[in-house]
């Protein structure tokens, strides 16, 4: 008997794959015993805990005048292509609820693709302003707790929401944080717009967990 | 004030305890360094072991216990500080390259030691020889792990399985 047949054994190894889009589909592939053990969910989330970090996959981008495309930035070999995510096809109505004219959104949706579940929320009164845009957001899990797995575990009813865009101008950025818990948005603070950049720079959200409004920037 | 007494044993010397592989080889080695084992450890502490006794590891040869070992003898200090959160980064550097060096050999040994590791339950040691498989076969094809870990060639049936997996998850293979 080999080491592998032993299923502890397997699991220990496979655990240890690199956590690119490639690698688990490719050991899949190599026997229908590897492929049982992969397709496990127990296997999934043992595989996410032990990797802790998620890998990035690609960005959302929104071209003027056009929905969100997906983009991965990974090699073509780790490049998932958009009919794998079969959430895609609903992504327009779901997304953000979007006065195409104003460009204001009305409401936002935290949607998991992998559960399935949404949360809504209006946004506050003073994001009917005109003179705002919004340019991206992002969704930070709210735990808190150290030994806490994002994606693994996270709780989608226990997160926050920031939204950052720019005053109609284009000379001051905004930033508002909408936690779950509360229910509430936060103040909106805002910051003079850093010289490089115009309201119509497309912006990263780079999570961190103290988020300052200018480690959100990354120019693409 | 006394001095801290040992918690190896009396008079500060480290207690040894006897280990005697399936092919009667006796090993004597530091009762903390054969620890690290799950397995052994309560013999151990409930006092096995020592003078002339032994304990005898029937699933383990002696080429492979004394691999085992001398992974147990260099981790051992580190595992007593309670993992080393203290140790400093050469120290963490030295255990590192240690480790890649240690599992830098035959596929045959690396199985010994991955079957010895589990029935021993040397966590520390399980994870470095998983690692090390796991990293033969990262970026390999299906076909090239199945080569690199010794498979026999697939079945026409299995064959057919592994095209209809490549084809749905095409875009992982270009």
């Amino acid at each position: 008997m080999t080491p592998l047949e032993d299923d502890n054994i397997l699991e220990q190894i496979l655990l240890r794959l690199l956590t690119c889009p490639s690698s688990l589909p490719r050991a899949a592939a190599v026997c229908k015993r590897w492929r049982r053990l992969m397709s496990d969910p127990h296997f999934r989330r043992r595989f996410r805990a032990h990797h802790r970090e998620p890998p990035l996959l690609g960005i959302f981008l929104r071209p003027i005048g056009m929905g969100h495309v997906f983009h991965s930035i990974l090699d073509p070999t780790d490049a998932i292509p958009l009919k794998r995510f079969s959430f895609w096809a609903h992504h327009d109505a779901a997304d953000v609820v979007i006065d195409r004219e104003l460009q204001k959104c009305l409401e936002f949706i935290v949607w998991d693709p992998v559960t399935g579940n949404r949360r809504c929320a209006a946004v506050p009164p003073e994001f009917e302003n005109k003179d705002m845009f919004f340019n991206n957001s992002a969704v930070l899990c709210a735990a808190g707790d150290q030994s806490h797995v994002h994606s693994g575990e996270c709780d989608t009813n226990h997160f926050q929401v920031v939204l950052i865009g720019c005053f109609g101008d284009g000379t001051e950025w905004f930033r508002c944080v909408y936690s779950s818990v509360t229910g509430e948005w936060g103040d909106i603070s805002s910051t003079a717009t850093p010289g490089i950049y115009n309201m119509r720079t497309p912006v990263f959200l780079k999570l961190t967990p103290t988020y300052d409004l200018f480690s959100f920037f990354i120019s693409i | 004030m006394a001095a801290p007494e040992s918690g190896d044993g009396n008079n500060g010397a480290a207690r040894m305890v006897t280990l005697i592989s399936s092919d009667n080889t006796r090993f004597e080695v530091e009762a903390a360094a054969a620890s690290l084992s799950q397995t052994l450890q309560l013999t151990i502490l409930d006092g096995g072991g020592g003078g002339g006794d032994g304990i005898p590891l029937p699933n383990v040869d002696s080429a492979t216990l004394s691999k085992v070992l001398e992974y147990c003898i260099k981790h051992a200090p580190a595992a007593a500080n309670g993992g080393a959160p203290n140790a400093t980064a050469v120290d963490r550097a030295e255990l590192e390259r240690f480790d890649n060096e240690f599992v830098n050999i035959d596929q045959s040994v690396l199985y010994s030691l991955i079957m010895a590791a589990h029935n021993l339950e040397i966590e520390g040691l399980q994870s470095l020889v998983a690692k090390k498989v796991a990293d033969m076969i990262k970026g390999k094809s299906p076909m090239e792990i199945r080569r690199t870990l010794g498979f026999p060639d697939p079945t026409p049936e299995e064959q057919a399985e592994m095209n209809a997996h490549m084809l749905e998850y095409g875009w992982a293979y270009e």
